[in-house]
């Protein structure tokens, strides 16, 4: 049986210096918005890091990154459903309407 | 219009990345998918179908039971919810299709045609106003209801009523529900200039 040694890391990094690491890390690959430009410049493929799962606690998962694409491209294509849903919209229509308002009451179903 | 960033905080986060894209499968695929589960069968939730609902006509004063569909948010109207002052219920009366196709017919302005077309419309969610609900769960039949024919009533009146849930919209109806709603009442792009 072999022993695997166990080394913890130095700690020389600190709390502080994690959240500085982590907040640069954040505002250099995920820059906040800075014009109306904005959305237009993030457009797919774009990874959003703060929908990034925490590496602690039930969901935890080595692989969290990879799923960032796919839940993204679900957004995506729930945006271009939405999109499509808007764009085929129309009016009931005055005739149609005019049955509805005449007659509302008497539509309810009981 | 809701951007791709807002729909991705909307994404329920209960679901894992396959389910979300399930989820948009299933809407993109809503006519030949059943609205409803048969989940929180006693639960007043967003969306509900419910029967025995006390409605007022503001014409004329009169009162009666009808169907309807809930729509205010799950929390606001969670009875265990502590609240300050009583609070109400937002609800959309139902409107049988077949009636409203039936009367739709007597009219001499109205051809065969058009009216078909309308009422595919209606199906496939297409007109801005109405919300279609295929039969299924305790409906018997197709129903709407009106965006713009909206009632309220005391949550106390409307729990010690003698009523009954028709249905729980499912993950997929619920969500097309949530969008029909927000194409209907949250226009940013209304082209009035406020300040």
């Amino acid at each position: 049986m072999s022993d695997i040694g166990k080394t913890s890391l130095p700690g020389s990094l600190g709390g502080t210096g994690l959240a500085a690491g982590f907040l640069a890390t954040r505002l250099l690959l995920n820059p906040l918005p800075f014009s109306t430009d904005y959305r237009q410049s993030r457009l797919a493929p774009f990874i959003d890091y703060r929908l990034s799962p925490s590496s602690y606690g039930e969901h935890a998962t080595l692989f969290a990154a990879s799923k960032l694409a796919t839940a993204t491209s679900a957004a995506l294509t729930l945006e271009s459903f939405y999109v499509d849903l808007m764009a085929r919209q129309e009016r009931l229509g005055r005739e149609f309407e005019q049955v509805l308002f005449e007659n509302l009451w008497d539509l309810y179903a009981r | 219009m809701l951007t791709v960033e807002q729909i991705q905080d909307y994404l329920p986060k209960y679901l894992s990345p396959r389910e979300q894209r399930e989820l948009v499968s299933q809407l993109r695929d809503f006519e030949n998918r059943s609205y409803y589960t048969t989940l929180h069968g006693t639960e007043m939730l967003q969306g509900d179908g419910w029967g025995g609902i006390e409605i007022v006509n503001f014409a004329d004063g009169a009162r009666d039971r009808i169907k309807g569909i809930l729509l205010s948010n799950s929390c606001d109207i969670a009875p265990s919810n502590e609240r300050d002052f009583p609070p109400r219920i937002v609800f959309a009366p139902l409107v049988l299709l077949d009636a409203f196709v039936a009367l739709l017919r007597t009219s001499t302005s109205l051809q065969p045609e058009q009216i078909g077309r309308k009422i595919d419309a209606v199906r496939k969610q297409r007109v801005t106003s109405l919300f279609y609900l295929p039969r299924g769960g305790e409906l018997d039949d197709d129903h709407r209801h009106p965006f713009d024919d909206l009632h309220n009533i005391p949550l106390q009146r409307f729990l010690e009523a003698k009523r009954s849930k028709l249905f729980t919209l499912g993950q997929m109806g619920f969500y097309l529900f949530i969008l029909k709603l927000s194409i209907h009442f949250c226009r940013f792009q209304e082209g009035v200039l406020r300040a």
